[in-house]
Parts: C-alpha cells; structure tokens; sequence
C-alpha cells in the first residue's frame, strides 16, 4: 500500500505515461505511484485568513514512512503555541492522533473530531494525515482545467473509517499525475477546496511549496508555505512514538 | 376661509362627494399600518449609547434580546417527551438552515395538489408523509386559516401565502443561534482523548439520535449534568427535589432591527406544541410582541367603545340625529384619513404614536361640536334669513375660529418635525396633518350637510324658553359668576392648587416599568417571573470589560477577575443587583481545563499557566461560520483581538419589585462603582445592552413629549400673540393650557403614577384640547367685546356659546375616555384616567381661569397694540380675514 501525506509538504507523486481510457481508480493508481520520500521534515509557515486578518503560525515537521504501510507524521508548533501533533495513519483503519500541549499534558483526538478545524486553521484533523488508495471508491467524471493544469476530475469517496466528507473531487494533472487541487463536499454540498502552487521537484519529488484551502464560500482560506525542506534525512523512529512527545 | 365656507354652501354635493372620494382613497392604507416599539424607532442615530450599542451588536451579536422557554413534559426523562422536543427544535431549526432546493420541492408539491381545486385535509398531507416537518408546518397554517376537512381553493390560497411568508422567513435564517440541551456540545477528555460531542449522538444525516432505553436516557442525564456551566443554562433545577424539571430553549434571532414579525412566526411553532409540551416562554422579542397585542387589541377594542360614550354624549346634549351623526362622522372620517395616510406614506404606529387615534377623536369632536353649537345658537336668527346666508353668516365665522384652532394646533405639533427621534417626528407630522383633516372635514361636511338637510329645531339646550334652566347652563351661569364676581377667589383657588401640584410635580418618578404594564396574574406576568426563577431572566446586560491589549482576555489574572465579579454579581450578598445568571467567555476556559484534566470537577476553574489557555484556544474545536477569526461559539463573548471581554449579566426580580428603567440604571451605576474599583490598572469597562437601551428609549420618549409640551405652548403663545396681535394675549392662551398640565402632573405625583411611556403622551392631548379651548374662547371674547359689550358681559355671552360648546365637548370626552379606564392593561387606563382628567382641567381652565385672569388684569383684546413693533408689521388675523370678518358681522348685527 502506497500512502501519502496530504499536507502540502508531504505530496510525493511520481510522473508516468498517460494512458487512454483510465478509470478513475487507475488515475489513481498513477498518482500513487509517484515517486515518494522516505522521511521528510521541512519548516512551514501557516497563514489564516479569516476576514481582514491575516493570523500567522509557524511549524516543524516531521514524517516518515514506516514497515507495514504506516505513516507518521509529527508537527511542531513554534509560534504563537507550542503545541505537537503527532499522527500515526494506518491501513484499513482510522488514524491516531495525539496532542501534546504546552503544559505537557497529552490527549489523544477522537475519530469524531477529524471533522474540526486544527488549530483554528482551515484544514481538519482529517486534513492532517494520509489519504490511503484503498480507502477510497473513484469515479472519473471527466477532464477539467485546475490551477491552470489539463486534468482528470476524479470523485473519491470514503470507504473505510470515519467520514468526515461525503465525497471529494481531485483534479489529477494529466502531464505528470500529480494532484493540484481537491474539491471537498460535507453533507452533499461544496465545502471547500484545497490547491497546489509552485509545485517543485526536489530530488524528483514532486513537492508543492505553497498550498491554500479555500472556503467554498471565499470567505476565508488557509496558506501553507514551505520555508525548508530536506527530504530522506535520518529521523529516529522514537520521534514518532506517543511516549517521546512528553 | 369665507369663500370656502361660500363655496361649500353652493356646491355641498360635490363637496360631499369629494368627501367620499378622499375616505375610498385613503382608507385602504390602514391595512398597511403596522405597530413598532423596536428601539431604532426612537434612537437617535447620532446617541453616543446607541451608536456603543450598535457597534456592540456588529461584534457580539445581538444578546440582551433573545426568546427564553422552559421546557417540560409529563415526564421529562421519558423518550415520548424528549422525541416531541426533538420534533419542537427540528421545526424551529428550519428558519435556522436554509434549504432552497426542499423548499422549492415542497411548493411544487404544494401546488401540484392545490391546482387539482378543493382538497380533503387528509388528501393535502397524504403527500408529505416523508417530509412530518413541512406537515406539521401545514397543520400549524391550516388551523389558522380554518380548519375544516375540506379546504377550499380560498382556503388553499391563503395558505399557499402562508407557505410562502414562512419561506421567506427560513430564506431570511432569522434565527441565529438556537440553545438548548439536544442541540448542545461538550468536551470532554474521558480517558485521556479529547473529543468534543453532541449530547446527543447525530446518525450519518445529521438527524439526532434520540436515547430510548432507561439506560441510554440517563446517560444524556449525565453528560447534562456534567458541565456546571449548563445548570441554569441548559436545565433548570427542583429548588426542593434538585431534579431536573425544566429544559432550556433559547433562541436567539440574527441582527433584526424589528423581531416582532419573527417572533410570532415562532410562537406560532411554539403555541403548537401546547398540547404536548409545557412550554413557558419570555424574553424581550416575546415580551414585547404581548405588549404590541395588548396595545393593539386594548386600544382599538376600547376606541368603538368610546366613540360610542362620546356619541350617546352628543345625543344627550343636541337631542337630535344629525347632532350626534355630523360630529361623529367627522371624528371618524378624520381618524380613518390620518390612519390611512399614515399607512401609506409608512409611518407606523409607536407608543408614541398610539395617542393619535384619541387625540383625532378628542379634535375631531371639539370642532365638530363648535360649529354645530354656533349653528344651534344662531338658529333663530338663520330661520329668519334664506338658508345659506343664514348658515354661511353662522359658519363663516365659527369656521374661521376653527381653523384659527386648528391651525395653532398643528403647527405646534409641526414643530416637531425637527425631532431627531424619528417616532416623535413622525408623531409629530401625523398629528400636525390630521388636526387639519378634522378642521377640513368639519368645516365641510357640517356647512355642506346642513345646507341638505332640513331646518329642524334645536334640542331643549339650545331653546331661548329654556335656556339658563338646563344643567349645562347652570353650570356655565357659575362659572360666569365666579370669573365676574368671584374672580380673586378663583385665583386664589388656582395659586393654591398650583402650589400643591408643583409640591405633587416633585414628587413624580420618571419611570417605567414593562412589568407593570401587566395584571398581576397576566400570563407574561407570571411566564417572566418562572424564566427568571428558572434560568436568571429573559434580557440581560452587556458588561464589556477592555483588558487593554491584544490578547488580554487569553491573562489568566484577567480571567481570574472576570469569575470574581461574575460572584459578586450573582452573590446572595447583592439580592439588589437583580442578576440572575452571567456567561462569559472564561466559561469555556474552565470546561476545557476540566476535560484536559480528565473530566475532573475541581478543574473547573481558570488555570494558572498562560499557555494553557493559549493552547486551550489553539485546540478547541469549533465552527467558525463567518470567519471573523472566532470560533462561533465565542462571539457573543469576545472580540476579534481577544483584547474584550463581553460579559453576559441576566436580569431577574430577585427582590419583590419589578426591574424598571430607574432600578437598570441604579443597577448599571452599582456595577460601574464596583468596577471602579476592583478593575486592574490599564482595563476599563462599559455598561450597555438592550436594557440600557430601554433606558435610552423611555428617556427620549418622556423627555420628548416633555420637550413637545413645552415647545408646543411656546409656538401656540407666540403664534396667538400674532392673531391678536398683542403680545399679552400670547401668555393669556397658556394659562388654561398651563393650568390642566401643572395640575396634571401634580395629580400624578401625589398619586405615584410614573411619567412613563403611557401616560407621557397625554402632552399631546392638553395641547390639542387646550389650544382649541383657549383660541374659541379668546377669538369670541374679542368678537363680543368688539360689539362694545362690557368686560362682565363679554364674559357672560362668551361663555354662554363657547362656553357652551368647550362644555359639551368636554362632557363627551371626559366619559368617552372614562370608558378607558376599565382596561385590563394598565397604560391604556391610566391614558383613560388623565386623558379624562386633562378634558376637566383644560375645560376650567378656560371657562374659569381664563376668564377670571381677564377680568382680574382688564386685559383688552378688543384693539390691537398699533406701536407693537413685533406684531404690527405681522397683521396675521388680516390674512385669515378676522377683521373682515367681524367688522362684517358687526354691520349684520347692526342692521
């Protein structure tokens, strides 16, 4: 099983040969061939919309991929907060999370929170993880143009685990594969989207270095800026254990 | 005015037709009419408080006006009752979520069955059995537009236009928030995981999970009962027992400036589920739609009644049909055109404004009867000439007068149409338009009907046999005698009333006092005291608190100090302080610090590390609808930079007195003095919130109607000082005026009754029945002394027609508005009381004191002062032909 990290920094999609007559489940299949880090840590810097105000946030993280398709993911609030998440996605089953705060007090988030926004920020808890293949029913609805890319319209909808949004439209880039932006229904309606920019290479890592999640309404938006980026660099397996965030 | 009065002896019909024409036009406005007691139709834009407030309402919603129910059942804790209040919500949800596309669908649905012609009740909702709530709202709208089993294609129209009216109010989401227990979240942090969840569970839809076994009940029980902060809140406690007896449900509307016609759409829900539910409901919205009831009904209840006293009144003194139809038709024709007009032109009906009905009658019937009193008078003298020139020589010179009246009249209440409250300066224009409505009907309708009708005799009043042997002319040969003879014991009389008035006037309490308007065992009454036993009260203030910096309320020490005043508030130490429940933002700090420490009680408080509350923030789980940068749940409580802190203080009757406008602002000072002295260096506060605004708006009533007084007996000495054309005669037409007000209010002193909203208004009546007194008495005082009577006999013969006139039409209002005072609503009767008391005053002010002043100073109305520089060059009396008039009279009389 092939996982990967929705968070913008965590994207890896490999490049391959468009084919005729794919199915939605094969342009995924594409998508989740790309090309994948093995860890990954980068310094990002979140700015909030909300109204006129422009609320700045700033994280480390770290992720790693481990045996038995595992994903762990471990964000670091540096500013205004100093508050971790830790992220453990798992096959065929509903993340964990964890929270430590600044006091050192640690809870875990319950699947019936995903659906909340974190830190305030426009992106759920759902947001925050992997989004495994096989988790999902696809269905291509056709070609469409996103973030200026020719892409496949593909609607995915959740099969495994909790369910926070009732269905989602990707739009695969046609040239190379890769994912520019998700389109996200909660109870059958236009929720909000999310939408790749800069999208770079980086030790043939597709990576994009700036991400926004947009209100469907516009009235507000999230952006996720990548300040440093260093991929495959030796992170310790105990960074990611529950017990190391005390 | 006299070729007007020639010409409507000419031409009556076309006259009379004109008449009827101008009712058929005006009169549909009045459907439009609607009543108004919101605030904004009394505040200034420019009030510093009002313009806080409305800022207040921009940030923190608007929370001091919400609906406020306690809600039970046979068995509280039984599935059937939990599952009918689930069923009671999902109905108020829906002005809540707007779905276009469901509504759309049940419309069509709706018309699909209507255009099949005449439907069986049953065939009508057959249809939505899959949709229960569009037919519970199909049940609700049939039953008020006649419920039979057969509904006509009518019938299906008119509720077609309910439908659609309730759309519009879904369309609208008038509703912004909507509390209660099955509808509420927590958090929790139960074995070591944070999770924020419904007390009750929702399924994949969205629809709640309703608990159905005794099991599943008690454990929604225990997720209620674990919050402190939902006791009072959410639920309400046996004082005895400490069980749970009561749920609360409060909804509060998104920023309207008017609530009226939302709240009654959901009372309309509300009073659906009487039957099933006990369901006890209050707040400001639903507080002030009753009074809007009880004004409505009590007022135009109760007006028929006194037309029809004033009109027995009018039979008792003219003894004759036309006697009692002329006066009455034009009080009602002018009531209905300035009713009308007002509906038109979108002037709606105030608590201001409410006084404009009476005040048409009192002014419709006082010039009616003036002009029909001269025609009686001048009867014999009329039979002896042809018709019209005996009526034109008997109404051209009454109508004269009456327009004079009128006119002084109006533009004393014209003046304020400079107010910069809106509701007196539409009172004002109205009431200014409809004075001249009586004056034109009356000097229309009466020339141009009697010319019509036959000469008939007059009634036993009006015979030169009988005449000094009736009641009213002895009344008047009495006051005669005691203006003549008398005059400095009148005085005297006067002086020392004045003298005890003045005392009576210092003893009176601006106040009012909304509660009181209501009989002791009146529903709203008694439904306000359970809320606030219950729950802490239905309205509340808002307590802003400024830290001083951004982020300020996240202090720990700040919140610390805002839990210290919340105590003191509602401490049993400060019963007087009349606060039932507060919120406030720390709430939700002490429910994340109790579910980051396990669910344990003793965490319920604000804890000590800045970051905990900076984190508590960061992680909380909430919505945030408009992305203002708060959660949606925070809003009512802080401000977009965390730096204020609104503190939400609920008023009840702690204390066996009801909460009026002196009692919120000594509250209010009370607060202020304490935060004074316990806020921190650098914080500061401010009171505001719809009570302070309560407070705002009786102030510029009363005061307004004070100012009008005041400004009305001004423009009316000045503007009778230019007719006469000496200034003398300007104070001299205060005097009865003046009498009947110091006197009035003295009464209301001596007997506790507030200057309040109500009784306020009966400014308005003074004037408008004063300065008619006044102007008929002193307009023919100086026509019987220009015919070189002497001052005693210019006295008697003034009296003996004018005074005959101001006394029958006294007599008829005075028990016309003595009907009032049976009221079952307590402003309605006191405005009967002093209205009543008023028409005495005036009356005695003008056939007693007036006199009396007169012949006490010998002050010559006769010539006009030819050296006044003021009033030489402004021969007003010539534009409106007074000297024309009389010198034409004199010739008449002469020859």
């Amino acid at each position: 099983m092939k996982l990967r990290l929705l968070l913008t920094i965590l994207f890896v999609l490999l490049l391959s040969n468009p084919l005729f007559a794919l199915t939605g489940r094969e342009i995924m299949e594409k998508n989740d061939a790309l090309p994948e880090a093995k860890t990954a840590v980068s310094d990002v810097l979140m700015q909030i919309h909300k109204g006129e105000r422009v609320i700045e946030k700033q994280f480390e993280s770290r992720s790693k991929k481990f045996r038995n398709n595992e994903d762990k993911l471990l964000i670091s609030f540096t500013r205004p907060t100093r508050i971790k998440l830790l992220t453990h996605a798992h096959e065929g089953k509903n993340d964990d999370q964890w929270l430590r705060l600044s006091s050192g007090k640690i809870k875990r988030i319950a699947s019936s929170d995903k659906g909340k926004p974190f830190v305030n920020s426009h992106f759920y808890y759902e947001d925050i993880g992997s989004r495994n293949i096989d988790d999902y029913a696809y269905k291509l609805l056709g070609e469409e143009k996103a973030v200026d890319s020719y892409c496949y319209a593909v609607e995915a909808v959740k099969e495994v685990g909790e369910k926070v949004y009732s269905k989602l439209i990707l739009y695969v880039r046609k040239s190379d594969y890769f994912i520019v932006r998700i389109d996200f229904y909660r109870k059958g309606n236009f929720h909000k989207y999310l939408e790749n920019y800069d999208i770079r290479a980086v030790k043939g890592i597709l990576t994009p270095f700036s991400t926004t999640m947009t209100r469907a309404d516009k009235k507000g938006k999230t952006e996720l800026k990548i300040l440093k980026l260093e991929f495959n660099r030796n992170l310790r397996n105990s960074t990611f254990n529950k017990e190391a965030l005390r | 005015m006299n070729r007007y009065i020639h010409f409507v002896l000419r031409k009556p019909i076309p006259i009379l037709i004109m008449l009827v024409i101008l009712t058929a036009v005006l009169v549909p406005g009045i459907t439009r009419l609607e009543f108004d007691n919101s605030v904004e139709a009394f505040m200034p834009k420019n009030d510093p408080e009002y313009i806080y407030y409305t800022e207040l309402k921009e940030i923190y919603g608007d929370n001091g006006r919400f609906a406020i129910m306690a809600v039970s059942g046979d068995d509280l804790w039984s599935s059937e009752t939990l599952r009918k209040i689930d069923l009671f919500l999902a109905d108020l949800e829906e002005y809540k979520d707007f779905d276009e596309e469901r509504e759309a669908s049940r419309l069509k649905r709706f018309d699909s069955i209507a255009s099949r012609g005449e439907v069986r009740y049953s065939d009508l909702m057959a249809p939505f059995d899959d949709d229960p709530a569009f037919q519970r709202l199909l049940a609700r709208k049939t039953v008020t537009s006649g419920k039979t089993d057969l509904i006509s294609v009518r019938g299906l129209k008119k509720l077609r236009e309910q439908i659609i009216r309730s759309t519009d109010f879904k369309k609208k989401e008038v509703i912004d928030t909507i509390i209660s227990p099955l509808t509420s979240e927590d958090i929790t942090g139960e074995n070591d995981t944070l999770e924020t969840y419904g007390l009750l569970e929702k399924d994949d839809n969205g629809k709640r999970v309703l608990p159905s076994s005794e099991q599943e009940i008690d454990t929604f029980r225990q997720r209620l009962e674990r919050n402190p902060s939902f006791e009072k809140g959410l639920y309400s406690r046996d004082a005895q027992t400490g069980e749970i007896t009561d749920f609360c449900v409060v909804i509060k509307f998104i920023n309207l400036d008017d609530q009226d016609p939302a709240i009654r759409e959901m009372t309309e829900v509300i009073d659906s589920y009487r039957g099933d539910l006990t369901i006890t409901s209050s707040g400001v919205p639903v507080v002030n739609m009753w009074m809007n009831d009880y004004m409505h009904a009590d007022l135009f209840k109760n007006i028929p009644l006194v037309l029809l006293v004033v009109v027995i009144v009018f039979y008792i003194n003219f003894r004759s049909v036309r006697g009692v139809l002329l006066p009455f038709i034009t009080l009602g024709l002018a009531e209905l055109w300035i009713l009308g007009l007002m509906g038109y032109i979108g002037y709606r009906i105030t608590p201001v404004g409410v006084s404009i009905p009476p005040l048409m009658i009192a002014v419709g019937s006082s010039y009616a009867i003036h002009i029909l009193n001269q025609y009686y008078a001048d009867f014999n003298t009329i039979m002896t000439m042809d018709k019209r020139v005996g009526l034109y020589e008997s109404m051209s010179h009454i109508s004269l007068t009456v327009l004079l009246a009128g006119l002084t009249t109006s533009i004393a209440f014209m003046t304020l149409a400079t107010s910069q409250v809106s509701a007196i300066r539409e009172w004002g224009i109205a009431s200014a338009i409809g004075v001249m409505f009586a004056v034109f009907i009356s000097c229309s309708l009466i020339p141009a009907s009697l010319v019509l009708l036959p000469r008939m005799r007059p009634s036993v009043l009006f015979r030169e046999d009988k005449v000094g042997k009736t009641i009213v002319d002895r009344i008047i040969a009495l006051m005669a005698k005691g203006a003549i003879i008398h005059y400095h014991k009148v005085l005297i009389v006067v002086a020392i009333l004045i003298a005890v008035s003045v005392a009576g006037i210092s003893r009176i309490n601006i106040e009012t006092s909304f509660m009181n308007y209501f009989r002791e065992h009146d529903r709203v009454k008694l439904d306000t005291r359970v809320i606030g036993d219950k729950f802490g009260g239905g309205w509340g203030y808002d307590i802003v608190i400024d830290s001083g910096k951004v982020d300020g309320v996240k202090n720990p020490a700040f919140l610390v100090m805002i839990e210290e005043f919340r105590q003191w508030l509602v401490s049993d130490a400060n019963p007087h302080l009349n606060i039932g429940r507060t919120e406030s933002f720390s709430d939700f700090i002490k429910t994340m610090h109790m579910a980051m420490n396990n669910d344990d009680i003793s965490f319920y408080r604000i804890p000590g590390n800045p970051w905990d509350i900076i984190d508590y923030l960061e992680i909380y789980s909430g919505d945030d609808e408009d992305s203002d940068g708060r959660f949606d749940e925070f809003e009512p409580f802080v401000d977009i930079d965390f730096r204020t802190c609104n503190l939400l203080a609920r008023l009840c009757e702690k204390e066996d007195y009801h909460v009026g406008t002196t009692e919120i602002s000594r509250i209010a000072d009370d607060i202020a003095t304490h935060l004074g002295k316990t806020l921190p260096e650098g914080a500061s506060y401010a009171i505001s919130g719809f009570p302070m605004m309560n407070v705002k708006l009786v102030h510029y009533i009363v005061t307004g109607q004070m100012q009008s007084l005041f400004l009305s007996l001004l423009v009316v000495g000045l503007i009778v000082a230019l007719l006469f054309r000496q200034i003398k005669a300007g104070p001299l037409a205060l005097i009865p005026m003046s009498v009947a007000v110091i006197i009035n209010f003295g009464i209301m002193g001596w007997l506790h009754i507030n200057l309040d909203m109500a009784t306020s208004v009966i400014a308005a009546i003074t004037i408008g029945i004063g300065v008619d007194d006044t102007i008929h008495f002193l307009n023919t005082f100086r026509h019987n002394r220009a015919r070189g009577l002497s001052v005693d006999e210019t006295i008697r013969r003034t009296l003996a027609v004018s005074g005959k006139a101001i006394l029958f039409t006294s007599l008829a209002l005075v028990f016309g508005f003595s009907v009032l005072m049976t009221s079952n609503f307590l402003p309605i009767a006191l405005f009967g009381i002093l209205t009543a008391t008023t028409m005495i005053n005036t009356t005695i002010g003008a056939l007693l004191v007036l006199p009396s002043v007169i012949k006490a100073t010998g002050i010559n109305l006769e010539s006009p002062e030819s050296d006044s520089r003021t009033t030489g060059h402004l021969s007003i009396d010539k534009f409106f032909g007074m000297e024309q008039n009389d010198s034409e009279k004199h010739t008449d009389r002469h020859n």
